[in-house]
Order: structure tokens, then sequence, then C-alpha cells
């Protein structure tokens, strides 16, 4: 097997090039009108708007940052300018029952005029009827009916009167009603008068008394039905002439509303209403604007005959699109508010409060889906009102039962709106895998691309995104060197040469960043020199922790050699990330391996300290040891593996061949080149394979070697696959270059166990077995040895009296 | 009526002294009216205040008979009228009426008793007004229908020589009216409307049942005349006649309190029917001199 070559710097760093780039600077660059990469999303989105069909709504998927919100609101705006679906809603007083408020739903820009209209009417009935009333027809007629009444009941009583004055009686008023009494010479008769009469006389009288009481009785009977008629008559006639103040006025509004039935239907309902609460307007008319109680009853009729306009469209009803940032149950289906009010709270249909839903009724909503789900009750009122169609105004409480006091059961409202969520991959995974409705409800997915290809075609968009970035964030242009330094930094953040990242937000921040250091510098298009700062100060801001390690590391606090060989001992390499900013930092990996059972112990697993993939990791190159080297006898050895100082979670198998190649050290007491460090992981087969944060990995090894001085030992094995992916630092780049570092790409165990160990892997002959002096024969030799250890202690263990024979 | 060719004697003003006036009480707000205007005269001349109160004699006979049954107004059920509960009604009628006189008195800081008789009301009260310079009544009966009460009624009807006021409350500070037309009754009116409009020092207005012409200017300057004489002035107002609605609508035109005029007579007694129709839809007192 040849030697390995360490990679060419050329394979470490794909620099743009900027004679490519065909512009001076950004400005002179078209502007892009379509996202970056985004032509799935874009599709899917574009789709899902325009099916009309229920459960059709849209689930925009992929990490913060990348411009969801951006397009969605773009792609829906475009197109709500073509629907012409919106319509004005609007809550009316129910005159039958006040606490279930009727909806009333109008063509857009005729709910503000209907608002205004009833305004204007309610103001000028104030003045209409009181002058009504007032007039001398009004007076005169109610007169007639009053008199009407006292003269009848006069007449009546006046003929008693008369009946009985004819039979020498008298009707006399007493404190509480009336009597009769016989007279004489205008004097009741005295008791003893009355008995001087013959006693045919007294029967007489008696007769007639008894007689005329049964009349007066059937009279004063008749009054209250009197009295009835009477007011029957007054309500009558308050009705007529209110019906003549209001008729005009009310004629007006019915032609102005000819074409809309409902409120024909409403205005109807009104003109009764106020027909019959005629009363309240004399009131409001007979008490001065300033008095407390002329105001109260102002305000309450304003109230009565109210529009409550909860959603307002302008005239041409584009169809709205809507973006809710608080979702919560409330700011979604409206609300119903209360006033205090004597002490108690009392609510009313012009307490209705509009939610989002309402708003965006005939048109979208946009939500961001995390938002709503950690907002009590609203994902679940949310899909309430998608399944059912429409929006039921109702409070968290009455919502689940919770209270039964009377309120308002607002009209619900039929509702067409399509939703669109915007949020993370993990979160539509998990609705889709966990609630049952997502998927009938949400059933289109918008998915973002964190990256494109970087093809030249793809560079050029590239370029033309950065400018238009900076001409919306109004943002000195870029000129070339700096285009090629965020392509280059844009690559990096994708962790791939090939690729570039459409992280949105990221770009923007650096070229703001950018601009400053630009405009600092009196500069008038951003540079290079800016990018770099940009970036430096960006990772300055974020590696106190890196300083803080690498310093331990450096004070020998943490144990990691740079140079020396030794044996069961291998340089690993694990990744930090810290959200924004990730960096790599070495570890020791040691290995140690004894006369025993064939088990290979992850001390980090036996801890609990390592995850199940770094557990997946140690089993595969434990059972790669078997089967490599113990294919036809078992393997008689008791191996350790450990993370040297490591106090926290242990996860991934990117440590896997470092592992490995410190169990195989152990075995063959082969010493380790310390100045070498290792990533990558394993198969059964021994191959090496691809791993994550390959850039950070190298990285944080070469500034650790550097610190101490750059030996040209030094270096990082890689696993092959993941050459595409380097986008290393310019220093380490010219390391390499200058033969001062080595990143080696490997693609077998033997491979790395081999540029390790200094030692040639061998390969097996026909017999299976490993050259002389070759790595693979020591560890074969090794495990052979505790192989037969083993055989002589089964021997021993069958024959116990052996010795004693 | 014509002018008389030889006007007798202007009456001095202070042979006509009011020293005890007379007012009917019962508890009707009628009575209270009647009352408010008693004290506001009273006070006005120093005099003495007499409220009457006359317990129906007919009303507590009704309740010593055995079969009569009281019907009541709003129930219409016949029940028996009590003798002792009416008694008892009427003892609080009577205390009611005290402390309203008691009130009544000590804000005008004016002497007076009540005097609580039993009998035929309107006879008590004619006896009473033998004591009286001037009788003070309650409207009565329904202001709205125009119907005066049945005892003012009555009282018209009878003998009274006293002059009568038919009490309104009306605020103070409005003028006195008096309908003149030259009789020797009309001087006694002129006289007692002086009188009333000096002590008050409001306006006095002179109504000449005349619309002008010679007949007018002569009857007012016969009043004026007289007037002079007194050292008072007067304005002077030609109307149209002097039936009730011509009265009544000057009387609200020219915002009058008191309106004072011979009782009009039909041969020897008051014309019952026009003095009904002018008070039924006069809204000030009204003083009637006989």
């Amino acid at each position: 097997m040849s030697e390995l070559k360490p990679l060419a710097p050329e394979a470490l760093y794909q620099s743009c090039d900027t004679s490519g780039l065909g512009f001076e600077t950004t400005a002179e660059l078209e502007e892009m009108k379509e996202m970056l990469g985004q032509d799935r999303a874009r599709k899917a989105i574009h789709f899902g708007v325009g099916i009309r069909a229920e459960g059709f709504n849209l689930f925009v998927l992929g990490p913060s940052g990348l411009g969801k919100l951006t397009l969605v609101r773009r792609l829906l705006e475009q197109r709500s300018g073509q629907e012409l679906r919106a319509r004005d809603w609007c809550y009316l007083n129910n005159f039958t029952s006040p606490h279930k408020p009727r909806a009333l739903s109008l063509p857009p820009g005729q709910g503000r005029r209907l608002h205004d209209d009833l305004k204007q009417m309610v103001d000028e009935l104030g003045g209409a009827i009181p002058a009504a009333f007032e007039s001398d027809e009004y007076r005169t007629r109610r007169q007639e009916i009053q008199e009407e009444f006292e003269t009848r009941q006069e007449a009546a009583l006046a003929e008693l009167q008369k009946e009985a004055e004819a039979h020498d009686i008298s009707l006399l008023r007493t404190p509480a009603g009336f009597a009769f009494a016989p007279m004489r010479e205008g004097e009741v008769l005295s008791p003893d008068q009355f008995h001087e009469l013959s006693e045919e006389e007294q029967k007489r009288v008696e007769a007639v008394v008894s007689t005329l009481q049964e009349h007066l009785q059937r009279i004063l009977l008749k009054i209250p039905q009197w009295r009835k008629q009477v007011r029957d008559k007054v309500r009558e006639l308050n009705r007529e002439i209110t019906f003549s103040a209001v008729g005009h006025l009310m004629e007006h509004l019915h032609e102005t509303y000819v074409e809309l039935p409902e409120v024909l239907e409403h205005l109807k309902e009104l003109e009764q209403d106020v027909i019959e609460n005629a009363e309240n307007f004399r009131k409001m008319a007979e008490s001065p604007g300033e008095e407390e109680e002329g105001k109260g009853l102002r305000s309450s009729l304003q109230h009565r005959y109210e529009v409550n306009l909860i959603v307002e469209n302008a005239d041409h009803g584009e169809a709205p699109v809507v973006y809710e940032d608080n979702p919560s149950f409330q700011n979604l289906v409206g609300r119903v508010e209360h006033v205090a009010q004597m002490g108690t709270l009392v609510t009313d249909f012009t307490l209705i409060k509009p939610g989002a839903l309402h708003r965006a009724n005939g048109g979208y909503l946009i939500i961001d889906v995390r938002r709503v789900l950690t907002q009590p009750f609203s994902w679940e009122g949310l899909k309430r009102a998608l399944f059912s169609r429409q929006i039921r105004i109702e409070s968290v409480a009455q919502f689940f039962s919770l209270v039964s006091t009377v309120s308002l059961e607002p009209e619900p409202i039929p509702l067409d709106v399509k939703v669109v969520l915007v949020g993370d991959r993990l979160l539509y995974y998990l609705l889709s895998q966990y609630d049952p409705d997502f998927d009938k409800l949400f059933k289109v997915a918008a998915d973002f691309e964190e990256h494109i290809d970087r093809t030249p075609e793809g560079t050029q968009s590239y370029a033309r995104l950065l400018g238009t970035l900076a001409r919306e964030h109004s943002l000195l242009p870029l000129d070339r060197g700096a285009v090629a330094r965020a392509i280059e930094h844009s690559a990096r953040m994708a962790g791939d040469s090939e690729r570039l990242s459409t992280h949105v937000g990221n770009i923007v921040d650096l070229l703001r960043e950018a601009h400053h250091y630009a405009s600092e510098s009196g500069r008038e298009v951003i540079t290079r020199p800016d990018i770099q700062s940009a970036i430096d100060a960006r990772i300055h801001r974020s590696d106190r922790l890196r300083e803080r390690i690498y310093a331990e590391i450096q004070r020998g606090t943490i144990n990691i050699r740079t140079e020396g060989v030794e044996v069961g001992l291998v340089n690993g390499l694990s990744v930090i990330d810290l959200g924004n900013f990730a960096f790599g930092q070495p570890s020791r990996i040691s290995a140690t391996a004894r006369f025993g059972e064939g088990e290979v112990v992850d001390i980090e697993r036996e801890v609990e300290m390592g995850g199940s993939i770094h557990s997946k990791g140690v089993l595969i190159l434990s059972h790669y040891l078997a089967a490599r080297y113990a294919r036809d006898r078992p393997l008689s050895l008791s191996a350790s593996l450990v993370f040297e100082q490591s106090y926290g979670m242990v996860e991934g198998d990117s440590a896997s061949v470092a592992e490995l190649c410190a169990l195989l050290s152990a075995l063959a007491g082969a010493g380790v080149k310390q100045s070498l460090a290792v990533t990558g992981s394993v198969n059964q087969h021994g191959q090496v394979q691809a791993i994550g944060g390959v850039n950070e990995k190298i990285e944080g090894y070469f500034d650790i070697c550097n610190a101490r001085g750059l030996t040209g030992e030094q270096g990082v094995l890689i696993p092959r696959t993941n050459v595409p992916h380097l986008m290393l630092r310019e220093d380490v780049v010219a390391a390499c270059r200058e033969g001062r570092f080595n990143v080696y790409p490997v693609e077998t165990v033997d491979q790395a166990a081999a540029l390790l160990t200094g030692l040639p892997a061998g390969e097996a002959d026909s017999e299976g077995r490993y050259p002389e002096d070759s790595l693979n024969r020591r560890v074969d030799d090794r495990l052979d040895e505790l192989y037969h250890l083993r055989l002589e202690l089964m021997e021993h263990k069958r024959d116990p009296g052996g010795e004693t024979s | 009526m014509t002018p008389a060719a030889k006007p007798p004697e202007p009456e001095d003003g202070n042979t006509q002294v009011i020293r005890r006036i007379l007012v009917a009480l019962d508890a009707s707000p009628h009575s209270r009216e009647a009352l408010e205007a008693a004290v506001e005269l009273a006070v006005r001349y120093r005099a003495e205040l007499l409220g009457l109160f006359v317990e129906d004699a007919n009303l507590l006979r009704v309740a010593e008979l055995p079969f009569t049954r009281e019907v009541g107004l709003s129930s219409g059920m016949p029940r028996r009228l009590d003798a002792l509960q009416l008694e008892q009604s009427l003892r609080a009628q009577v205390r009611l009426i005290e402390k309203l006189l008691r009130q009544s008195l000590r804000r005008g800081q004016i002497a007076g008793s009540l005097r609580v008789v039993r009998g035929q009301i309107v006879t008590e009260l004619l006896v009473a007004a033998r004591d009286a310079d001037l009788v003070v009544l309650g409207r009565g009966g329904n202001p709205r229908r125009r119907i005066i009460g049945s005892n003012l009624r009555r009282v018209l009807e009878s003998t009274l020589e006293t002059p009568l006021l038919v009490g309104r409350k009306v605020a103070p500070g409005r003028p006195v009216l008096v309908l003149f037309d030259g009789g020797e009754p009309a001087f006694r009116a002129l006289a007692a409307a002086l009188q009333l409009a000096r002590r008050e020092r409001d306006g006095l207005v002179v109504l000449i049942p005349k619309p002008g012409g010679a007949e007018a200017e002569s009857l007012r300057d016969l009043a004026g005349r007289w007037l002079e004489q007194q050292g008072a002035q007067a304005r002077f107002l030609f109307i149209q006649g002097t039936s009730p609605e011509i009265l009544q609508r000057v009387v609200e035109a020219e915002q009058g309190r008191i309106l004072v005029t011979h009782a009009p007579t039909r041969g020897m007694s008051v014309d019952l029917e026009i003095t009904e129709h002018l008070l039924g839809g006069l809204s000030c007192s009204l003083l009637l001199i006989r």
C-alpha cells in the first residue's frame, strides 16, 4: 500500500473566482425578484394557494432565517390583488334575543356606510321623535283619548247618581271609594231617623241601595278595562306618531340598501324596535345634554342601533393577507369584552372584538407555528375553526365549558380562509406524527431549501441576491472581492465547498456588519476586507469559550499531546456547537486491552454519558474487530474505551475511527503519533465514513498545534468523503501549502492506523496470515496469545486435580 | 255694561282691611295650593289665618247605617264602612292638616289656628266665613278637564258675601289683573286689586272689556281718575269682552298672578256657569268680589 499523501492546498478551500463574476460592483446587477433556490417551496405555495379545496392549508417549513415569511407574504400579496373575495362583517343588535347578536356580511366598503347611516339616523331620530310628540296633533289626540275615558267614567257615575237620587239616595265619596245612603234635605239619614221609617220603607231603601251598589260595582270593575283601553289607544297613537317620524328616514335607508335583503330585514326590525322604544328618544330630548341621565340615554340608544363593524375592507375588497404575530386564542377567534357598570361586568354586541380569523376571512392568515402551539388553547381553537369552517367567538372558559354564566353568543361567521403556518421542520414532523387532525387540515407542505449548488450559475445568482439584499436594506453595494468572499463564507456556512447557504437572515446580518466597517473606513463599496472583518469580528464576539478551552489545553490542564508517541492513545476531534458558532475541540481517546471474554466496554455508555449513536459506533467497531481478527476463534479480549477528561455528554460516531485505532494500538503495543488527530466513523468492514463539522475539527486541532508551533509532522486524518466539504480558514490552508500542517483523506481503518502508528497495516494472505511486522500481524498475534491463554485456562478448569496427580 | 253716570265714591283703601283669612283645608293637593296662597296673603296683610277642617257628618252617618257599604274605587269590592275606622282616618287627616298649618304659620311668622268642626261642609264653611274678611278655597275637581270641585260649586251657589279667593300656586312678582266695567262692584274690585298690587309692589293691569272706541276710552278715564286719586298708576288693556276664554288668554299672555273681578251675576245670584267655566281653565288665583 502506497503511503498516503496529504491533500493539496487546492482541495482545502474552494475560492471563488472573481474573474468569472463579470461586474465591478453589485450595483450593476439586476434585482432578484425570485427567492434564490426556493423553486420547490414556491411551487408548493403556488399550488396550495391556488387550490380551493377543504384542508389545503399550507405549512411552510424550514429553519428560521431562510426568508420563509418574506416569500410567503410576497407571493400572497401578489395573488391577493387578483382575488376580490373580501367582505365587510359586522355584528348587529338582535332585538328579539339581545344575547345572540346577529352577524351581517356586506360587500366591501358597505359596512362603513351602513355604520355611518345608522349613526346619523339615530341622531336624527333624537330630534324627529320628540318633535312629533310635541306636535299639537299628538297633544290633542292624546287629550281626546283621556277625555273619552273620563267622560265615560263620569257619565256612568252621573247616571248612577241620577238613578239614586230618584230614590232619595245619594252617592257619597268615602276615603277609599263610594257609598250610597238615604238622604233627606241634603243630609244623610241618621240611624235613628232610618229606624223611624216604616219597615217596608226601610226594606225598600235597603233593596235600592243594594241594587245601586251592584250597579256601582259593575261600573267600577269596568274602569280598569277602560284604563287599559286608554293605554292601548295611547300606545297605538304613540306608534302611529313614531312611525310618521321614523318612516321617511327609514324610507331613505330602504332605498339605499334595496339590493341587500339582509340589511333591509335588519332595518325593518330596527324600525319596529324604534317604535317600541320611542319613549326613550323622548326622554333623551327632555334631559339636557349635560345631565347624567340624558348622556346615559343617548349613549344607550346609540349603542342599541349601532353597527359594530368588525371587519372593514377598502372599496375593492382585495383578499386580505394577515400576519398574526401573537396568535393567542382570543387574538385568533376574537373576544367579547366587558365593561364595569355599578360593580358588575356587563357586555353587549358592541363589545365584540374581531380576531385574526375575522380579519383574514376571504383571504390568507399567516401564523408562526411555534407561537400558536405555545399559546394555550390556540391550536385547538384554530383547528376547530378550520374544521367547522366558521368563527365562533367564545371565551376560553366557554370553550371548555368552565362557566355557565349568561354571556353573549354571537352568531358564528362563515370562515373562508387559507391558513399558512410557518415554522421549523421538526414541528411539522411532530405534528404530522402526533396530531391526527394535522394532515387533514394542512395538506400542502412547502419545504424550504437551505442550500443551493455552487455552480457558475448558482454563483451568479448568489451575487445578484447579495446585490438585491444590499439594496433592499439600504446597504453599500459589494465589489467583486466582497461578493467572492461572501460566497466563500456562504459555502463555509453550508459546510460544503460545493454548496451555498440560502440562510438569508445570516447573509443580511453579514452584509450589515460589513457595511458598518466599510462606512467607518469611508468607502463607497463593501470590499473583501470588510466582509472578512465582519466574519472575524463575529467569531471574536462568540469565541470566549473556545479561547478558554484552548488556553486550558496550552496550560496542560486539558491534556492534549501534539508530538511524541503513545500506545493506546489517539487524538480525537469533537465539535462544540454554540448555536451561531461552532468550534472543534481535540480530546484524547484511550483504549486498554487485556485478557477477557470478548467484550469492548464503552465507558461513556457505562456511566450514561454517551449517546446512542456513540454507543452504536463502539459496537460497530467491536464487531469489526471480532470479524476481522477472530473470525474462527473466540475474541478473548476485554477492552475499554474512554474520552479522557470528558465531563459532559459524548454523542455521535465521528470518533469511532479514532477509538478503533486506539484499540488496535493497545492490542499491537504500537505507539501512535500524537502529532496527528483523527475524525471519521467506521463501518463493520473497516471503511471510513463521512462526519459533520469537518472544517471546525481541522481548525480546532490546527489552532492547538499552531499555538505550540507547527512542526510539519502535525495533521488531521479525515474521511475522504468529507473532502468536498472542506472550506478551511486561510491560515490553515497557508500552513498546509507550506508543508507545516497536513490533512490526510483516509478511506479505510488500515490507512488511518498505518498513518498513525507508522507501521504498515498489512494485507492478509490466502491463509489469512498478515505479513511479519505489520500492524495487523501484531494485533492478530496478540489476540492469538489471549486465545491460547483462554484455552489454557479452560483446560485448567476442566481438570483442576491435574496439579496434584 | 255701561259706565254709571255717577261714579260711586271711591272707597278708602284703608277701609277694606283684611284681618282674618279663612282657608278651608283637607289633605288634597288643591287644598295645599289654597293654603299656600292663603299664607302668602296673610303674610302680606299681616292677617290672622284661620284654618277650617269640616268632618263630613254625612260620611259619619253613612258609617252608622247598618246596611251601607263602601265600594272600593280600585277594587270595586263592597265592604262595611267602619265608623271607628272612619273616625281614625279623620283624626289622621286632622293631624296632617295641623302639621301643615303649623309649618306654614311658622314659616310665614303669622298668627293662626285650626278649627275642626263636624257637620255639612258648605254649611260650616259659610258659618265660619262670617268671622273672616277673605275666604280661600282650593279649586278641587279635575283641572285637566276644567271641572271644579263640588264643594266650591256649592259655595259659589251660596249666599257668601265675603270676598272669595280660589287659590292657585303662582310665582310672586307677577302683575295683579283686574276687570273693570265701570259698575259699582267694579270699583270694589279695583280697590281690592290696588290693595293687593300696592302691598306686593307688583304691577296692576286694568282690563277694560271693550275692544276700543269712545266707550273704552271713557271707562279707562274713569278708572284712571279713580286710581289717580289714590295716588296709584296702572296699565290699561282693552279686551274683547268678558268671556271666560278671553280672560284666560289674557291672564296667560300677561302672566298674571291674581285675577280680581266682581262675580258675574245672573239676576241676584252668581252666574255659576260662567264662573265655573272661568275657574276651570284659569292659570292663576281668582279673587271674586261680591
